[in-house]
């Protein structure tokens, strides 16, 4: 990379437990969220928090561009103090003694106070938090409270976010939606993000880039789509699961439906979006069905989308098969051993494809 | 007929013990709360001690500490030329070791109440330890810091045993209200003793019924933590 970068190599162990290594590099300039992502228990906290400082590694080094914040070896170890990350812990751990304001102004100590005014009332409306100021975090939706937690972290002009679960704390339905709010809040503040999540939909949402982490140790870092469609092994598909995930389209959109285009297909989704944008979409291996004869292209069918395909491969995961297709776009479909002799699937065949509106899943 | 230099004395008894043990007790209790130190049991009885132990029996050890020949009184009187037991300096050394868990317990409790994840915050956000201490611990214990500071004034103002040990009763030194009312009590003057008590009694229950009722706050004696 040839701005500045982040480069992490490091070693942390707990007791006899596995040790927790993580080596990637993080560019510092113009923005990008990477995505820590992996089952409870992986090590992706461990690694977030010896970013911050606040956990010391047992070996290895981390630089930001020329200032070294740790390294083993020469004894260096930067106090979170001095590393001007933002960080966001689980729960968002706003001051509760303190109004929004007087959080949002915690880490401007040094900053003259005609600027920290400009650059409160810049962060407030950034963060859509106009009228909040006075209020205290206990006041606060859930949704109140990561903004607030985003501005303070903000306000010190960090050169990098790192946050820790940032949607685990919200309930289901406020989740959902905050999270294409937190990744277009992530994009404004222009500076890089480090992700921490357990949720397959929270880093597809929020992730430029992913690393899939299981039992302390990536196992895969790459672009979203790489690591969601080409997982490196057995364990790194296990963890991203099932899912195919495509760049699309949008082309129509009306009464809460959108006509999307994938490869060289038209697909229809349940959702909101501008025509013309790009999203991604992700599809169940699950949800898809496969029919042996060829389905008609108008009626007999409540699902909306109805594709022409072939088999393009077969392998076993399991009790299920994956069936990998071509339907002008490549697609994954989960189907059960006596289904799969039932309709006397094998390499190029010709199938149709059966897919549920509200199963073609936007994001973005 | 209220003995006023006792009640005096009393009161300036327990404002300095109140003032010493939250500038001696806060650093104690801030480690007690924090640190994962395998000898943190050992200190945390030791500041529990004056609990249990009988008032004499302390009272005792710290008066031998405290003669011409002990470690204390020697200390002191290499430094100031003067005695220090039966004066108001050793009733206050022993005040302050005698209500050390009064302070410290409320305090620790306090502190430990506080989230760590708000400290870690605080430092990524370029505060100090002390800035952080001072801007979030302190107001988010602030009950619990009053609550200390109350029950080590109320405290000492009632405290006996240890009084009567090192400090005797030397009429403006060291004679503080209870040790006045004993006296008085051991003269058969009964009503001069009650002239003394019913003011004490009373003046404790309104500090405490206030200091409850501005901040809802039950307290119970050390805790089991956590």
């Amino acid at each position: 990379m040839a701005g500045p970068t982040l480069t992490v190599e490091v070693e942390r162990r707990f007791g006899r437990g596995p040790a927790i290594t993580a080596a990637f590099d993080v560019d510092l300039e113009g923005g990008g969220t990477l995505v820590l992502f992996g089952p409870s228990g992986s090590g992706k906290t461990t690694i977030l928090r010896c970013l911050a400082g606040l956990e010391q590694p047992d070996r290895g080094r981390i630089a930001a561009d020329d200032e070294t914040w740790f390294d083993a070896q020469a004894r260096i170890d930067l106090p979170p103090q001095r590393r001007r990350v933002g960080y966001l812990p689980q729960g968002f751990a706003l001051f509760p003694h303190l109004d929004v304001r007087s959080n949002i102004a915690f880490g401007m100590g040094g900053t003259p106070a005609a600027e920290r005014e400009w650059r409160i009332a810049e962060l407030v409306r950034l963060l859509r938090l106009d009228g909040l100021e006075a209020r205290r975090a206990g006041q606060l939706s859930g949704g109140q409270q990561q903004r607030v937690a985003l501005a303070r972290a903000l306000a010190r002009g960090p050169r990098l976010l790192l946050l820790d679960e940032p949607l685990s704390a919200l309930d289901t339905p406020t989740r959902e939606t905050l999270r294409g709010d937190l990744r277009r809040l992530l994009a404004a503040s222009g500076v890089p993000a480090i992700v921490v999540t357990h949720d397959r939909s929270e880093a597809i949402v929020l992730g430029d880039r992913v690393a899939v982490i299981a039992d302390g140790a990536i196992l895969q870092i790459g672009p979203l789509l790489e690591v969601f469609d080409q997982p490196v092994d057995e364990t790194a598909a296990r963890i991203v699961g099932v899912e195919t995930v495509l760049p699309a389209q949008v082309i129509a959109a009306a009464e809460g439906l959108l006509r999307l285009r994938i490869g060289t297909a038209e697909l229809l989704a349940v959702g909101e979006s501008p025509i013309g944008a790009d999203v991604l979409v992700s599809i169940r291996a699950e949800d898809v069905i496969l029919v042996a004869d060829a389905v008609g292209t108008s009626g007999g069918v409540s699902a909306r989308n109805r594709l022409a395909g072939t088999v393009v491969s077969i392998e076993p995961a399991g009790p299920l098969v994956r069936v990998h297709l071509d339907c002008g776009f490549p697609l994954v479909a989960a189907v059960t051993r006596p289904a799969l002799e039932e309709l006397g699937l094998h390499p190029d065949r010709p199938v149709s494809i059966i897919l549920k509106a509200p199963s073609v899943h936007v994001i973005g | 007929m209220i003995d006023w230099e006792a009640v005096w004395l009393s009161v300036r008894l327990a404002a300095a013990t109140t003032v010493i043990l939250v500038m001696l007790g806060m650093p104690i209790a801030y480690w007690l709360a924090r640190t994962r130190r395998p000898w943190r049991p050992f200190v945390e009885a030791l500041v529990a001690l004056p609990l249990i132990l009988p008032p004499t029996v302390l009272g005792f050890y710290l008066l031998v500490a405290m003669g011409p020949e002990g470690p204390l009184g020697a200390l002191w009187a290499g430094a100031t030329g003067g005695r220090l037991a039966f004066s108001f300096e050793g009733l206050l050394v022993a005040s302050v070791i005698y209500s050390m868990p009064f302070a410290v317990q409320p305090f620790s409790v306090a502190f430990a109440a506080v989230d760590r994840s708000l400290l870690e915050v605080a430092w990524t956000l370029g505060r100090s330890g002390p800035a952080t201490f001072l801007r979030v611990v302190m107001p988010m214990s602030a009950g619990g810091i009053l609550t200390g500071m109350v029950l080590t004034f109320a405290h000492t103002l009632g405290e006996f045993g240890v009084v009567l040990m090192v400090g005797g009763s030397v009429p403006g030194e060291t004679r503080t209200v209870s040790i006045a009312i004993y006296d008085r009590v051991q003269a058969l003057d009964y009503a001069g003793a009650a002239a003394t008590a019913l003011p004490l009694l009373f003046a404790s229950f309104a500090v405490l019924a206030l200091t409850y009722g501005l901040r809802g706050l039950t307290v119970v004696p050390w805790p089991a933590r956590r």
